[in-house]
């Protein structure tokens, strides 16, 4: 599989590099994740250092993004919030992708009762509607951030499982499969080495382009109280306490707001250009 | 004669039923026959050509020989013994190989052509010094260079994957190989190519072949015996030379009228098949050719044909073989 990728990968960086939105998307959601790795060696002050004295304060060279109702350093708040809504989104994103996968491949090559039993299930969660059934598992699990995960993998499980089964389905019946179980092939080396190579590709990129929702999903829960407590730093909680103080200080929203919306910009952006540069029939159109 | 493998009284029905919960729980199936009374017998080091239209069930034949296809009744016996548990196909699959209609998508498209020659190999636990090695003695067996194994199956050419199929099926030291269409796709010069090595490969390995086809020409030049199948019914079995000098069914004899004839005064269009192949699911009672027979009577439509011999090995499902429609 690396070979397969350093085969792609010199393409699929030419591709990348000639759509400038997917390269703006690609340096956002770099600065992003720099942001996260080293927040404690970029945020000038400690995040969560009380300076009452000090609150409301505008932007300044002692406070580049001013200070919240607590006199905290926003700038380092949103900082350490990068860390938070990265950190969650890819927790929740990864564990989401890596169970629908393994369910998608059970469905789509497993035995058909096991199927329509898993697709039930699937259908079953996915006719929920997502808020309510988010605010019904925090109310019973109380807000913290592994409840946070783990609604979201809930949620999100039922899409990418769907997804595999379907592209599993129309493997399983292709000439290959059938050529290696004429070989005697057992069903463990099938999965593993012929169907999981070929739909993990498609799979990266959906869950690249679903790290923006739940990095909203996460802010969004926050930004209600059921999601980071404060006060833990994070994108949504730093936009609630804007909009609590609002008359106060009205920066601090925009202080929230921006990092949050170039996020999902720079993921949505990078996500749709790999996957154009991954489907060969767009790269067509690039090449002309 | 021996037989490397022989089927007898095979039948296929297949089940059309719903994919949902409810479906499989009710378990309300249609059943369409698609295979019935098919006796073939391969033996070692023979080439048998299956000939038959689109929709005859040749392919069905060779999955359900190699038990990809599950059969509703009939015996098959490979090497003197019982095919039937899965075992016993376990078996039958170390020492025979399948080689699919289209070579590129019959390869795992994300492997390379060096692993995927020697997977075989892999899967049977065999001791393997080297995986390079033995991948290039392979490839060169069939006569393509060694750096081919660096290639991707989308890489290759249609001669090419056909190459890389051979060379996987030559993997195991296989008795027989089940070719589907064998030269689908190529070119002329390249199906002769393919065809070669394939006719070597019997004479130096003494392998036993079946070829699928619907290429009359082909089977006529390569292969030793023959069998016609029409609408999941065997009409006529033989040695090829017997059967295209004295074609006793009718509809054998269209199929070979059809052949186009370098002097096109000779062909025969009295000959020529009217219509087309009726439905599986509303399949003609009686013998399954009469509606398109020129010599169907009454009792064609009535009575199911059995087995007849015929001198020179051969074997017919007619009311009325080797008789000669009346000329006008």
């Amino acid at each position: 599989m690396s070979s397969v990728a350093s085969l792609h990968s010199r393409s699929v960086w030419r591709t990348l590099a000639a759509d400038p939105l997917g390269l703006m998307g690609a340096t956002l959601v770099g600065l992003f994740v720099l942001m996260a790795l080293f927040a404690p060696l970029l945020a000038p002050y400690d995040p969560l250092k009380i300076d009452v004295a000090n609150k409301f304060a505008g932007a300044s060279l002692k406070h580049l993004a001013g200070t919240d109702q607590l006199g905290r350093d926003l700038l380092s708040r949103i900082i350490y919030g990068a860390r938070t809504a990265l950190g969650i989104s890819l927790l929740a994103t990864g564990l989401a992708g890596a169970i629908g996968l393994l369910l998608g491949l059970i469905a789509g090559y497993g035995p058909r009762w096991l199927d329509a039993i898993l697709v039930l299930c699937f259908d079953s969660v996915s006719s929920l509607p997502m808020i309510m059934f988010a605010l019904a598992v925090i109310t019973v699990l109380g807000p913290s951030v592994t409840t946070l995960v783990l609604v979201i993998v809930l949620i999100s499980i039922p899409g990418y499982a769907r997804f595999i089964r379907a592209q599993t389905l129309s493997l399983a019946r292709s000439d290959f499969i059938m050529a290696e179980r004429v070989m005697d092939a057992s069903h463990l080396r099938i999965i593993l080495r012929h169907l999981l190579p070929n739909v993990i590709g498609q799979l990266l990129i959906i869950l690249s382009m679903d790290i923006p929702v739940v990095i909203m999903l996460e802010a969004g829960l926050s930004y209600l109280g059921f999601g980071v407590r404060p006060p833990t730093p994070s994108w949504g909680n730093i936009l609630y306490d804007g909009y609590v103080s609002l008359r106060q200080s009205p920066f601090m929203v925009v202080a929230a707001g921006m990092p949050l919306v170039l996020a999902t910009l720079g993921f949505t952006f990078l996500g749709e250009a790999l996957r154009d540069a991954f489907d060969p029939r767009l790269q067509l159109k690039v090449l002309k | 004669m021996t037989a490397l493998y022989e089927v007898s009284k095979l039948s296929v029905d297949l089940l059309a039923s719903g994919n949902g919960l409810c479906a499989q729980l009710i378990q309300r199936h249609l059943t369409i026959n698609i295979l019935q009374d098919i006796d073939i017998s391969i033996a070692a080091g023979e080439i048998l050509g299956v000939v038959g239209e689109s929709g005859s069930g040749k392919t069905t034949l060779a999955r359900s020989m190699l038990g990809l296809q599950p059969v509703s009744g009939g015996t098959m016996c490979f090497d003197g013994r019982e095919v039937a548990s899965r075992t016993d196909f376990s078996n039958l699959r170390r020492n025979s190989a399948f080689m699919f209609q289209d070579p590129v998508a019959s390869l795992s498209p994300r492997m390379k052509v060096g692993a995927l020659v020697v997977e075989p190999l892999v899967i049977q636990r065999r001791p393997m010094a080297n995986a390079a090695e033995k991948a290039k003695e392979l490839l060169e067996r069939v006569g393509l260079p060694a750096s081919i194994a660096g290639r991707f199956p989308h890489e290759l050419s249609g001669g090419q994957a056909r190459r890389v199929c051979v060379a996987r099926a030559l993997a195991l030291n296989p008795r027989l190989v089940i070719a589907d269409e064998p030269t689908a796709g190529l070119d002329v010069s390249v199906q002769g190519e393919i065809l070669n090595l394939m006719t070597g490969l019997k004479k130096t390995l003494g392998l036993a072949f079946m070829i699928i086809t619907h290429n009359l020409a082909m089977v006529r030049h390569v292969s030793d015996r023959i069998a016609i199948l029409y609408l999941g019914r065997l009409m006529e079995t033989g040695p090829t030379r017997e059967v295209f000098a004295r074609p006793a069914h009718p509809y054998t004899r269209s199929l070979i009228a059809s052949e186009p004839q370098p002097d096109p005064r000779k062909r025969r269009v009295d000959l020529a098949i009217k219509g087309e192949i009726p439905s599986v699911l509303a399949r003609p009672p009686g013998c399954a050719f009469h509606t398109r027979c020129t010599l169907a009577q009454q009792r064609c439509k009535e009575e199911s044909p059995l087995p007849q011999s015929l001198p020179g090995g051969r074997t017919v499902r007619c009311h009325f073989p080797e008789q000669q429609p009346s000329t006008t």
